[in-house]
C-alpha cells in the first residue's frame, strides 16, 4: 500500500511545482509586457542590423512602451531602410524593412541568396498593402477619382512636392482657368471632403509667387 | 464540510462584488486651469441627448478646479467671458489623475480690437515679404478679408488678383518673437494641413473658407 502512495505523491508534488513554475512565468511575462506594446520585426536579409531609435536589438518581437519609434535595417551594401512606427498600449505593430542593394557586391549576394530575395519580396509586397491602406484610410476622396467635367477634372497621383514619399498622394485638379478650380474645390466639399486635408496640385495653375525671391 | 464550501462561496462572491464597487466608486484627482477670469462647469457625460447635461453639472468654478471625479467621461463647458470663446473640452477620468491646462481662443470682439493694434505691423511684415518676390508683369494682389485668429498670434487673408482672370491666393502669417512672418510660403489657392502641420487646422479652415 505504502509503496503505491509514494509514487502518487511524487507525480502530484511534481505537477504542483510545474503549475507553479507555468505560473510564475505567465506572471512574469505579463508584469514584463503590462501596459507596453508590441514591435515585430520583418526584415530581409535576416543578418541585416536592427536599430530601434538607434539602439540596436536582437529578436525579432519586441515590447515597448507607447511612444514614437524608429526602426532601422542597416546591412554593408544596401542602402538603410527605415519606418517610424507609433505604438500604443497593447498594440502590436509590425516594421516591414528591407534594404535595397546599392553595390554591385550586394547584387550579387542576394542572387546567391534566392530565399533572402525571396524574403525581401514578400516584404515589399506587405510594404506596398500597408501603404495603399495608408492612403485609402487617410485620402477618402481617392475612392471617388478620376472625375471628368466639363470645365474641370479631378484625378490623383504621387505628390511632385514629395516625389520619395509613397503616402503623400497629391489631388490633381485639371481646369482651364480660376472659375474652372474654384468649382473643383466646391465639388470636392460638395462630397462631405475637406480639401485642407488633402494635397492639391493644380496642373495649368501659375503660382506668381513661386520663384527665386527677389529676382 | 457543506458549510464550510458554502461560506468561501459567499467570501469569494462577497470579495468580487466589493471589489466592483471600488472599482465603479474609485475617484482621481483632478486640476483644471483656465484663462484668468474665466467660468466654467464640469459635466458628466451620460450617453445622454446634449441638452440634458445641464441637469448633471458635478461642480463650477471660477479660473481652475481641483478635486476628484469618478471614473468616466465628462465635459468642461466655459462660458463666454468677452475676451474668450466659449468652449466644449471632452475628457475621461480613468485609474490616472488628470490635468488640463485649457487655453481658449480669443472672442471675435477681441481678435478684432487686436488687430487695430496689429495691422500696421503685419501689413509692413507683409509688404517687406511681397517685395521679395518677383510677379510677372500684370499680376498685382491686394490683401482683403484679413483676420486674426487663436489668440492672436496667427492672421490669414486673401490675396485678390487685380484682374479678375487670376485666382484668389491665401495665406497666414504668425506672430514669433514680435515679429510676424509668412508661414504659408507661397501663398496658394488652398492651404494644405499636410503641407503645414505646424499651423492649427482650424486657422487653416478658416482662411481656406474665407
Amino acid at each position: 500500500m505504502m509503496g503505491t502512495r509514494r509514487p502518487i505523491k511524487i507525480v502530484l508534488i511534481s505537477m504542483v511545482v510545474v503549475i507553479l513554475a507555468l505560473l510564475s512565468v505567465l506572471v512574469k511575462n505579463f508584469a514584463q509586457h503590462r501596459g507596453k506594446g508590441r514591435i515585430d520585426i520583418q526584415v530581409a536579409p535576416t543578418d541585416s542590423l536592427v536599430q530601434i531609435n538607434g539602439k540596436r536589438i536582437r529578436g525579432s518581437k519586441q515590447y515597448l512602451s507607447p511612444g514614437t519609434y524608429k526602426v532601422e535595417a542597416s546591412k554593408s551594401g544596401f542602402t538603410n531602410d527605415a519606418q517610424t512606427i507609433q505604438l500604443e498600449k497593447n498594440q502590436v505593430r509590425t516594421a516591414y524593412l528591407s534594404p535595397e542593394p546599392n553595390s554591385a557586391e550586394a547584387q550579387a549576394w542576394l542572387t546567391s541568396h534566392p530565399k533572402e530575395q525571396a524574403k525581401r519580396e514578400a516584404i515589399g509586397g506587405q510594404k506596398f498593402k500597408i501603404d495603399q491602406d495608408y492612403i485609402h484610410s487617410h485620402y477618402p476622396l481617392l475612392a471617388k477619382l478620376p472625375q471628368e467635367f466639363r470645365y474641370f477634372s479631378l484625378s490623383y497621383g504621387q505628390s511632385t512636392q514629395y516625389p520619395n514619399d509613397p503616402k503623400k498622394i497629391a489631388i490633381i485638379i485639371k481646369a482651364f482657368d480660376a472659375s474652372g478650380r474654384q468649382q473643383a474645390l466646391q465639388w470636392i466639399r460638395s462630397q462631405g471632403y475637406d480639401p485642407t486635408n488633402y494635397l492639391i496640385e493644380f496642373s495649368g495653375f501659375y503660382n506668381p509667387f513661386i520663384g527665386e525671391p527677389g529676382i | 464540510m457543506k458549510k464550510t464550501r458554502f461560506l468561501l462561496l459567499i467570501m469569494i462572491l462577497a470579495f468580487i462584488l466589493i471589489g466592483a464597487w471600488i472599482h465603479f466608486n474609485s475617484s482621481e484627482g483632478i486640476s483644471i486651469s483656465l484663462d484668468p477670469g474665466v467660468k466654467a462647469k464640469i459635466v458628466k457625460q451620460n450617453n445622454t441627448p446634449s441638452d440634458s447635461l445641464s441637469d448633471q453639472t458635478i461642480a463650477s468654478f471660477d479660473t481652475s478646479f481641483s478635486g476628484k471625479l469618478k471614473h468616466g467621461n465628462y465635459v468642461l463647458i466655459t462660458t463666454d467671458s468677452g475676451k474668450f470663446q466659449a468652449i466644449s473640452h471632452q475628457f475621461t477620468m480613468g485609474s490616472k489623475p488628470v490635468s488640463l491646462k485649457i487655453q481658449q481662443p480669443y472672442s471675435s470682439t477681441e481678435l478684432t480690437s487686436l488687430l487695430k493694434t496689429e495691422q500696421a505691423n503685419i501689413d509692413q511684415a507683409f509688404n517687406t515679404k511681397y517685395s521679395t518676390y518677383s510677379l510677372s508683369y500684370g499680376y498685382s494682389y491686394k490683401v482683403q478679408q484679413g483676420q486674426l485668429l487663436d489668440r492672436g498670434e496667427w492672421f490669414g487673408a486673401l490675396l485678390v488678383p487685380d484682374n479678375n482672370q487670376y485666382d484668389t491666393l491665401r495665406f497666414v502669417m504668425q506672430k514669433k518673437d514680435g515679429r510676424w512672418l509668412l508661414t504659408t510660403d507661397p501663398p496658394n489657392i488652398v492651404l494644405s494641413s499636410i503641407i503645414y502641420p505646424e499651423v492649427p487646422k482650424d486657422v487653416l479652415d478658416t482662411v481656406n473658407s474665407l
